[in-house]
């Protein structure tokens, strides 16, 4: 409980008060106080240093996979490095980018302030879950380190259990950072149910809130599925139990269920953050409220609830029965309403709206399209029979890669554009943020573009070499590559140097109504400089300057 | 102590308590931290729950492949260890039930040395379980290429060794962490760091073994009687 | 939100007493004895229904009077809720798969097709 400190001074003209407080990153100096901080901002820049150190080795792991897939044989290096490319590839950027990204960072960041609450519900538990992220990610690396593996990101069994590769040091970092997930998970349902200052109901909360709400629920019930294949696939590989082996009995498919059951609720728990994000981004840059608050509220349940019975959709061609197949594919078909439910809701927020085309903005239409284009081409493949000649082609990836990078990295940046001032008290440069932007859009389409192409010609997934007519397009995708790498470079420059050099932010350089911004930027140790009450909606346009000003206590 | 400059001076005898833990700071008062942390035990507990689904589900899968040849593996198992050690874990249900009992009345004493009585009760269970896995490792009854009984060889009842194995190791490493929270709020009890307003860490400890009943109650006809 | 006398202790903790734990304690015995006897009939697969549904009481009790649930908040409720609805969800569809696959038996291999290059001599 703090001391009530004495009540802002406001300057002549009426704009933001000067703060009492030192915001939080001067509230304390030295490395302690940093890593031993309950601060859940801290925690959030913690998280996005190691985050993005992820991202980076994620991308160079691509990069390589890209240009060995310049020539139809060998360019750089053998095969079975290869195979330990893409399979490191995809484990960093799941485990260490996609899955931790916009909640650990953005969530832990922002949701707390969004509700009016001074931290989340339990601060020890957000620190214990970063540590516990630094020590899967370390043994992820001590893995990469000792060979890596070359099964895939999907530890398909039997193989995963009779390799020689790391397999048990890394699926036991990835344990660990299903651990760091699920205990944040935790912290962000107890904080929206207990935690919601005074005024503030359920349905006026902001809608990032409701996004990572359905994620946490995700988190808690998938994961714990992950972490027990992972156990019984580090102990078939050390112990040689057998439990999915056919030398002993085994059945590879129930691996298979069980790997997936985790897996493809997993998907949404990287979109619907990056769902948030967008909703938070539309509302503002076109200063209307969401075209209806409901629909998008229910729709991240909805999408969070039938998430979890769609899995056996990467399964159409594993052996498991017909009927079962049937089902998955009846039911994987129903997801996508919910989402094409948001994205209709999104684009009629935009209209007679005031739409301002700044970086964040740029982000969220370059995201409509991609995430459009990914998700109605997920409906394509969730067609059990056209999935037969699909499935595990590069078809397969470019859909995935929509999304994934179309999607859940592009809103990723949209967020670190868009809450870039209120994180740091800083503006990054607009241009420069324009044109990294449409950079990565423009290297991300040309990317992955052609791999729908060579996909549906029949280029196989995960393959070393593939026949001279494929070559084209492959050079096309790695030049596509080439740009997406220096456009998100230039991003990543552009940011970092606005940390030291950027123009000052004032509170709210967007003009926002959302509830992050009626606090200074960047926030003092406890959000608010006194408990606020909340007595209107974070979308509400319609109020005048003061009037918004007023309803946040 | 201080209250909240929105609301009048009230006394909360939660703060006023001699073994009042420090409130976070993003808490107005002990009964919402107290809430909150129940509720946190709770969430993750159905995330515990989530783990034995995806074993549960694989033993029915594998059940629904082997039909009797597996079914022969669980008559093989021994009920009586099995039946003996259900009864071992509800008593220490009981005893842990009634040590939030106690506390929540303020007899922190009682509790401190139900809680003792209970650490007590589940370890029993973990030596039944030990006698046990050496009865069957005798038998030639283990996990994978280990499997050496002759008088069931089918893959079915090897499956079904493989999944108990799996199944009773995992539930008997949570026993180990329960009783390791068991013995941290005994031993806080010990020392009278607990009364009627404060306790939420004995509920916590007490909620987890609970889970841990609740497991063994489903792990136990379904490794031992549906034979 | 502070409250002018609100303990960590609100009224309804009351309603579960050491008696009541008592007799659920007894009733879980009687329902594990009467679990076990029912096994050693060797009804088929009227066993597994039964044991089940043993169980499932055993939890309940476990749960509403042990674990307190008759006091709880409706969100621990929905929580618990849906952690059963998903793992039932898992368990039935996974074990669906097994009990619908159809194996056929391997067709004799038909006789193989004459030779395409017949006319060019050699054989």
């Amino acid at each position: 409980m703090t001391d009530a400190p004495t009540p802002a001074v406001t300057s002549d003209a009426g704009e933001e008060p000067i703060p009492v407080e030192p915001d939080y990153l001067h509230a304390e100096r030295g490395v302690l106080s940093w890593l031993l901080t309950k601060d859940h901002k801290r925690i959030a820049i913690m998280y996005y240093a190691a985050i993005v150190l992820s991202l980076i080795l994620g991308g160079i792991f691509a990069l390589v996979i890209r240009l060995e897939l310049l020539t139809p044989e060998r360019t750089i290096i053998d095969a079975t490095t290869y195979n330990r490319m893409f399979t490191l590839h995809g484990v960093t950027m799941v485990w260490l980018f996609l899955l931790p990204g916009i909640p650990s960072i953005f969530g832990n960041f922002i949701l707390p302030i969004q509700l009016g609450a001074r931290d989340l519900a339990f601060p020890r538990l957000n620190l214990m879950s970063w540590y516990l992220f630094v020590i899967g990610a370390c043994l992820l690396l001590g893995g990469m380190i000792a060979g890596g593996a070359d099964t895939g990101w999907t530890f398909y069994v039997p193989y995963s259990s009779l390799t020689p590769t790391a397999v048990t040091p890394i699926g036991i970092g990835i344990f660990i950072l299903g651990f760091s997930s699920i205990t944040t998970a935790v912290n962000f349902v107890a904080t929206t149910h207990l935690l919601r200052t005074r005024g503030l109901g359920w349905f006026q909360m902001p809608l990032f809130v409701w996004a990572l709400y359905a994620t946490s629920l995700i988190i808690l019930l998938a994961t714990p599925v992950l972490g027990l294949v992972l156990i019984l696939v580090a102990v078939d590989h050390s112990l040689h139990f057998g439990i999915f082996d056919p030398k002993y009995g085994g059945d590879p498919v129930l691996f298979q269920h069980l790997f997936w059951f985790y897996s493809h609720p997993a998907v949404y728990i990287m979109i619907l953050p990056a769902m948030g994000i967008i909703s938070e981004t539309v509302s503002t840059f076109s200063r209307r409220r969401p075209f209806s608050y409901n629909a998008i509220a229910y729709a991240s349940l909805g999408i969070a609830f039938i998430g979890f019975l769609t899995w056996g959709h990467h399964m159409f061609v594993a052996g498991m029965s017909e009927w079962t197949a049937g089902v998955f594919g009846i039911l994987s078909m129903f997801v996508g309403i919910f989402s094409a439910i948001k994205v209709f809701t999104w684009t009629g927020t935009l209209h007679r709206g005031s739409i301002r085309f700044t970086t964040p903005m740029v982000f969220f239409f370059s995201w409509l399209f991609l995430f459009v284009f990914g998700g109605m081409t997920g409906i394509a493949i969730a067609t059990q029979s056209l999935d037969v000649h699909w499935h595990d082609t590069y078809f397969i990836v470019a859909h995935f890669h929509y999304i994934m990078v179309g999607g859940a990295l592009t809103a990723f940046l949209g967020g670190a554009h868009y809450w870039f001032p209120k994180m740091f008290g800083r503006l990054y440069n607009e241009r420069v943020g324009l044109a990294s932007a449409t950079g990565v859009f423009l290297g991300f389409v040309l990317t992955f573009t052609p791999q729908f192409l060579l996909g549906n010609a029949g280029m196989p997934r995960r393959y070393y070499s593939y026949p001279p007519e494929f070559q084209w397009l492959n050079v096309l995708s790695t030049g596509g590559a080439v740009l997406l790498a220096g456009a998100l470079l230039l991003t990543l420059i552009n940011l970092l140097v606005a940390l030291k050099w950027g123009e000052r932010a004032g509170a709210n350089p967007w003009g926002s109504r959302s509830y992050e911004w009626q606090t200074p930027s960047p926030p003092p140790t406890h959000n608010f400089p006194t408990s606020p009450t909340f007595s209107r909606g974070p979308y509400d346009y319609d109020l005048t300057e003061e009037e918004a000003r007023e309803r946040i206590a | 102590m201080s209250a909240s400059p929105d609301t009048p001076e009230v006394v909360d005898p939660a703060a006023a308590s001699p073994v009042a833990p420090g409130l976070g700071d993003q808490y107005d008062t002990y009964a919402r931290q107290h809430r909150a942390r129940l509720f946190g035990m709770w969430v993750f507990l159905v995330s515990e729950l989530l783990i034995f689904a995806g074993l549960f589900s694989l033993y029915a899968a594998y059940r629904a492949e082997y039909g009797a040849d597996f079914a022969a593996g669980i008559e093989h198992n021994n009920a009586t260890y099995g039946t003996i050690n259900t009864l071992v874990l509800i008593t220490s249900s009981f005893t842990v039930a009634a040590a939030v009992h106690a506390v929540r009345g303020g007899r922190t004493r009682t509790a401190a040395r139900l809680l003792y009585v209970t650490i007590a009760i589940g370890a029993v269970f973990l030596v039944i379980k030990g006698l046990e896995y050496s009865t069957h490792l005798h038998e030639g009854f283990a996990p994978g290429p280990y499997y050496s009984n002759t008088e069931l060889p089918q893959f079915g009842a090897r499956m079904f060794f493989t999944l108990y194995y799996i199944a009773t190791g995992l539930h008997g490493l949570h026993v180990v962490v329960g009783l390791g929270l068991l013995a941290f709020v005994a031993w806080k009890a010990h020392r009278l760091r607990y009364d009627e307003y404060h306790h939420v860490g004995v509920e916590m400890a007490g909620l987890y073994w609970h889970l841990v009943d609740v497991i063994w109650i489903f792990l136990w006809p379904v490794l031992y009687l549906m034979g | 939100m502070a409250h002018a006398q609100t303990p960590a202790q609100a009224p309804a903790h009351h309603r579960i007493t050491a008696r009541t734990n008592l007799f659920v304690w007894v009733a879980l015995v009687v329902l594990t004895a009467l679990s076990y006897g029912a096994s050693r009939l060797h009804l088929g697969t009227a066993d597994i229904v039964i044991a089940l549904v043993i169980a499932t009481i055993k939890t309940a009790l476990v749960m509403l009077y042990f674990m307190h649930v008759l006091e709880e908040t409706f969100a621990t409720r929905a929580a618990i809720g849906l952690a059963v609805l998903l793992f039932l969800t898992l368990l039935l569809i996974t074990v669906g798969d097994p009990l619908t696959r159809r194996t056929y038996p391997r067709a004799p291999a038909p006789p193989a097709p004459a030779p395409v290059l017949q006319g060019l001599g050699a054989d």
